[in-house]
């Protein structure tokens, strides 16, 4: 009886462990390498956790982090609608494909940063210039994953749907679309990492908030530990961002791996 | 002194500084060079602008090699960044803003000011100005609050006057909306109406004027008239332990001023070389007042103005910081 109970949590703290045990062995070999340095510029731990507290847990909490989040959540979703939207479009009608297609692949390779002070010059020093930034580089990965998913879609599915007079926006619905999928995710994994890169730098042009822009001050204030608590945030954030994209990734795909999981028996 | 025997004892401050460099344990410590000719190797850091002219033109005229010093300018591309390069060692000396070496010892940098390099103008044009777009209403510094207002970097010298100036004109200073925009989009983004004011050097203040902006207030020059612009900076370790150093680049630096004047044409020349400006524009670019004495007062003033406007918790020790 007993062991039946303790598996599960034996079960627990092996994920646990597994999930914490590399970043624990990287903080003490950090704190053995620190200990003992004055080095300004790289302070031990403990220094940077209470940096981290006295900086992050009050007012720069809603001038800097919020705003930051709010433009990387704008600029990412901005970039999936367009790029879901424009990428079925392109990726179901030939013409628009063949006739877009190259233009495509010149904008894409153009690299957002180099576009920010045009784009400074066009849509001002706010957020819209921010958002612009983070859809000029994030918009790719959806877009062209989705042209390729949605073009992709099985023939047989494709045509045994169309016999059945499943046609328009039906098809679209519940064929086109949930076959398209799983590549879609993928260009919104990526989509996500380039956001979180792209929202820091475009902060770090004609700002006066963000977390972009604080942690260059910081660098620039010579508040090393503070900058470093900024580098330990955006690490943190991504993480989370991660572990939201997992969940949604689990409901949206599950047929697929259900299906994954049964076609490897 | 004759020639040798400077020779000799810059060698043997050479020597002493190594003796020092090896008895201390810290690999931090800048190893004394000697050149081929005995000379003492000094680098230092400068940014690429145009203040850097006399000290490119003078170490090329031989200015500080009579002082026994062979010097190399580093190129640096902002105070912040060279900081780094001072404490480990990879430049002896730096030529960065006054605020930045508050700043640094403020947060606990062993660093402090060994001479005066560049200063504002007490009086007439000062070397930078608040200029507001052609179609804006500010014509004073009051305007600028509730105004969109550019400085190069925040929370720096330039904010902190353009406050202290408002201030004084009677407006609130807690209402001027700060961006940061690099020196030479300002004009780009005044002209596209994204900005109404900047803060700028010259040339962008005669190029703003002359397209039709208002030169609304020199905040350097309201607010503490003759705030230098640049200072030499060294770490306390090279004050130290290289007294010497420090004398010898004093000396060479007030001369090679001196020199500077006397040969305004090969200074410019320098801005052609060194950052390919047109000829004619190098001949009329306004240049700051060079020199290598720093006002202690002056320098004391900017430390009150940032522990008023709270951008330093507790009041940097300016007794400490400027060297003797």
């Amino acid at each position: 009886m007993r062991r039946i109970r303790l598996r599960p949590v034996l079960g627990a703290l092996r994920t646990l462990g597994y999930a914490a045990g590399l970043p624990a062995l990287a903080l003490l070999a950090w704190a053995l390498a620190t200990d003992r340095s004055a080095s300004l510029y790289f302070p031990p731990p403990a220094t940077i956790a209470d940096a981290f507290v006295e900086t992050w847990f009050g007012p720069a909490f809603t001038e800097d982090v919020l705003p930051s989040l709010g433009r990387f959540a704008a600029g990412v979703l901005l970039s999936m609608v367009i790029g879901i939207v424009a990428g079925t479009a392109i990726g179901t009608t030939r013409w628009l494909r063949d006739l877009l297609e190259p233009m495509l692949e010149f904008f894409r390779a153009v690299p957002p940063v180099v576009l920010v002070p045009v784009l400074m010059l066009m849509l001002g020093v706010g957020d819209t210039m921010r958002i612009a930034v983070i859809v000029s580089g994030c918009v790719w990965p959806v877009l062209l994953n989705t042209v390729e998913g949605v073009r992709g879609v099985d023939t047989v599915l494709t045509e045994t749907s169309r016999s059945y007079r499943v046609r328009g926006g039906l098809s679209l619905r519940y064929v086109v679309l949930p076959a398209a999928s799983p590549q879609i995710m993928a260009g919104i994994r990526l989509c996500l990492s380039i956001g979180l890169i792209l929202m820091v730098i475009s902060e770090m042009f004609a700002s006066s908030s963000g977390l972009g822009y604080r942690i260059v001050y910081f660098q620039r204030s010579f508040m090393i530990a503070q900058m470093w608590s900024g580098i330990v945030l955006l690490g943190l954030v991504g993480v989370a961002v991660a572990g939201l994209y997992g969940i949604a990734e689990r409901r949206v795909l599950h047929w697929y791996h259900g299906m994954r999981e049964v076609a490897r028996g | 002194m004759s020639r040798r025997r400077r020779g000799v004892l810059a060698a043997g401050a050479a020597l002493l500084a190594l003796g020092l460099a090896a008895c201390t344990a810290d690999a931090q410590d800048p190893p004394a060079e000697t050149g081929e000719d005995g000379n003492r190797a000094v680098t230092i850091g400068a940014l690429s602008i145009s203040e850097t002219a006399p000290l490119w033109a003078a170490v090329d005229a031989g200015v500080f090699a009579e002082h026994g010093l062979d010097v190399t300018v580093q190129p640096i591309q902002g105070g912040a960044q060279a900081m780094p390069a001072l404490i480990n060692g990879e430049v002896d000396l730096t030529i960065g803003q006054p605020f930045g070496v508050l700043r640094a010892t403020e947060q606990g940098l062993p660093v402090g000011i060994i001479a005066g390099y560049a200063e504002s103008y007490a009086e007439g044009d000062d070397v930078n100005s608040v200029v507001a777009g052609a179609d804006t209403d500010i014509t004073r510094p009051a305007d600028l609050a509730g105004a969109k207002v550019a400085v190069n970097s925040l929370g720096a010298a330039g904010d902190l006057t353009i406050r202290a100036a408002v201030e004084q004109d009677g407006g609130d200073p807690d209402a001027i909306e700060f961006v940061e925009v690099a020196f030479p989009d300002a004009a780009a983004q005044l002209e596209a109406g994204n900005i109404d004011a900047a803060w700028v050097p010259e040339p962008f203040v005669s190029m703003i004027v002359g397209a039709g902006g208002t030169r609304v207030v020199d905040p350097y020059q309201a607010v503490i008239p003759g705030l230098p612009t640049l200072v030499v900076q060294a770490t306390t370790q090279t004050v130290e332990q290289d007294p010497e150093l420090v004398a010898a680049v004093r000396e060479a630096l007030a001369d090679a001023f001196t020199w500077a004047e006397e040969n305004d044409d090969a200074v410019r020349q320098t801005l052609v070389d060194n950052l390919e400006l047109p000829e004619e524009a190098a001949a009329n670019l306004p240049l700051p007042h060079f020199t290598t004495t720093v006002d202690q007062e002056v320098i004391q003033a900017l430390a009150d103005l940032a522990v008023e406007h709270e951008y330093f918790q507790e009041a940097p020790d300016v007794d400490a910081i400027l060297v003797e």
